[in-house]
């Protein structure tokens, strides 16, 4: 009972980190995506508080971190007076229905998210990728009070996990010290307000009893359903990427500087949980691009493009180029890792190849990751057979899991070790939130779900 | 209301549907109420060690196991243990997974080397096995640790 009200005060803290961020950038949402947005961002606040300690060289004691967590909560809340009375304002007004037919969906989602954030809590860390890196570390920083401590002193000639970026390992020592012994909580509260930020982001297009079964199905896709039990790195990664897309999509639509901002902060974030996805952020700017000389504003771009890309670049030098050079005691050249054989094209498209056809449309796809690629693919045939059924956010959705399809196997060439059955699999998690969103905005859906209110209301 | 009725229904038909695709079956009665059914049991016993045991299973038991072979009063700072790979004790009927030397040491707090790291050379202890007993014991001499390592090589070492 103990570990569940400090659970949800870690929740409440983050709550507010995220909120505070989001009202100096002054994007208001709706309540469903206001609250869950703002937890996620809180999230990403707290994984960084013990990495700019470090980098301070200040002791990661427990009153040195949960003084700075508070701290850094409250800073950022100086100017979200307005914030706070939009929220107040528009929870007043906002009439909680539960439809009869939300019910079953809600049940299943419910019972499967109870499920997962059970064996998260309960079971330790198990992947090697955590157990001989992040988890590692984090365990004898609670000890030792540092992240640069004796686990750099064992034989790690079996591993480079001990370069990751901090972000799981200050996660780790924030809910270790909390009281978690295992850490790991953090993840169940990534799933769920993810969770419920996509079934905000359903609701706005789409009828509630196909939101309900959309959601489903993207929670029962196996391996994305599994690494919410597990803590490791593609989840979150796959969680801020989205959100990130998210944002770029929203400000194409208004144009607000807060929105392109906000865009760049969260790509940061996915690149500084998983580092290569700084190659993913390269290669949205020509959507960037795209989009501006469509609208015949190129000279704004590339201000749009440095608030989107600059974070990005920053938290890889901060968390890569500078922390592991000038932190860490052991060296660790990556441009050792690199293919020394970039003009050899042919093993780029084996690696696209392999992804659609062992993992994204054939061979394990099942196994992997269920039904849910048929289901889109079904979705975008009926678009494309359907008359006037493209509009440019559905588009923009579909350039972003393009560029996932293409980037992940550029990875995958550019770095040998970025493997396809460990790396690559994972890395494409970041695929199905985007496939989710798509469906969120296809003509095809949102006409049947028109149809269903329709009729409903009749 | 009574359109609401009928789309519950159709909401009751299609989750079921799709809960009931040859692939989903079987991923949701292992996954979901497989799981759901171990809560049942897991429940009742929350302490710390039971749940590694669980999770970790002979890699974790094992490794504790060789900790404990050390003598009382050893600096365990000071100690650096060579381990055989998974295959050397496999056949000495043991069932251990060996865990690389940073998982070992978050398990124990013990410090590891394998025999194709080039720290194996500086290890002062070193684990054998015979007839499912495990053995801790201290190099006295280089050449007998040499001459262990270059036995041992003859077993695959994997992670």
């Amino acid at each position: 009972m103990m570990q569940l009200l400090i659970a949800i005060s870690l929740l409440i803290l983050q709550f507010i980190a995220g909120f505070g961020v989001l009202c100096l950038l002054k994007i208001y949402l709706k309540p469903g995506l206001f609250i869950s947005l703002s937890v996620l961002i809180g999230v990403a606040v707290f994984s960084f508080v013990p990495f700019a300690l470090q980098l301070a060289y200040i002791t990661l004691t427990a009153f040195n971190v949960f003084a700075a967590l508070i701290a850094v909560s409250f800073l950022l809340n100086l100017k979200s007076k307005n914030g706070f009375v939009y929220l107040v304002q528009s929870l007043r007004s906002y009439r909680f229905q539960w439809r009869l037919y939300e019910i079953p969906s809600l049940f299943l989602i419910l019972f499967m998210v109870f499920v997962s954030v059970w064996r998260c809590y309960y079971y330790p860390p198990t992947p090697r990728d955590l157990t001989s890196g992040a988890e590692v570390i984090a365990e004898y920083a609670v000890k030792e009070k540092t992240m640069i401590n004796s686990v750099f002193t064992v034989d790690l000639s079996t591993t480079n996990n001990q370069f990751k970026p901090p972000f799981l390992t200050c996660l780790q020592i924030i809910y270790k010290y909390a009281g978690f012994p295992f850490g790991q909580v953090w993840l169940s509260g990534v799933f769920i307000f993810f969770t419920l930020f996509l079934y905000s982001a359903l609701n706005e297009k789409l009828h509630k009893i196909i939101t309900g079964l959309l959601l489903v199905m993207f929670i029962a896709i196996p391996e994305m359903y599994g690494y919410t039990i597990m803590a490791l790195f593609d989840y979150s990664n796959a969680v801020f990427f989205c959100l990130s897309v998210y944002f770029l999509i929203e400000y194409f639509a208004n144009g607000k500087s807060g929105y392109i901002i906000l865009s760049g902060v969260l790509m940061a974030i996915a690149v500084y949980v998983r580092s290569e996805t700084l190659i993913l952020a390269g290669l949205v700017l020509p959507v960037i691009l795209f989009h501006h000389w469509r609208k015949n504003n190129f000279s704004k771009f590339f201000k749009t493009a440095a608030c989107f890309f600059l974070p990005s670049v920053l938290i890889y030098l901060l968390s890569i180029t500078i922390y592991i050079n000038y932190y860490l005691p052991t060296l660790y050249k990556i441009d050792s890792l690199l293919n020394t054989n970039l003009a050899n094209l042919n093993l780029f498209y084996q690696r696209i190849s392999d992804v659609a056809g062992k993992y994204l449309l054939a061979g394990n796809i099942l196994d992997h990751y269920g039904y849910f690629t048929f289901i889109f693919v079904i979705v975008l045939c009926a678009d494309a057979f359907r008359k006037n059924s493209w509009n440019q956010v559905s588009l923009n959705w579909l350039w972003a899991i393009f560029i996932i399809f293409i980037g992940i196997s550029l990875i995958g060439f550019l770095f040998p070790l970025y493997d396809l059955d460990h790396s690559t699999k994972r890395g494409l998690l970041k695929i199905f939130p985007l496939m989710l969103l798509y469906m969120a905005n296809s003509g095809f859906l949102v006409s049947i779900s028109e149809d269903i209110k329709k009729w409903e209301r009749s | 209301m009574r359109n609401s009725i009928v789309l519950t229904f159709a909401s009751v038909l299609l989750l079921l549907w799709f809960c009931f695709l040859p692939h989903n079956r079987q991923w949701f009665n292992q996954r979901i109420i497989g799981y759901w059914n171990d809560f049942l049991i897991q429940k009742n016993d929350l302490t710390i060690e039971h749940r590694k045991v669980k999770r970790w299973e002979e890699s974790y038991t094992v490794s504790k196991q060789i900790t404990n072979l050390l003598p009382e009063g050893t600096d365990s700072s000071k100690v650096l243990v060579l381990l055989p790979p998974s295959a050397y004790f496999k056949e000495r009927k043991i069932n251990y997974h060996v865990p690389e030397p940073a998982v070992f040491y978050y398990y124990t707090g013990l410090k590891t080397t394998w025999i194709n790291s080039a720290e194996a050379l500086k290890a002062n202890w070193m684990v054998t096995a015979d007839n499912g007993s495990l053995k801790l014991v201290p190099v006295s001499d280089q050449k007998i640790l040499l001459d262990s390592i270059n036995a041992f090589k003859k077993y695959p070492v994997d992670l």
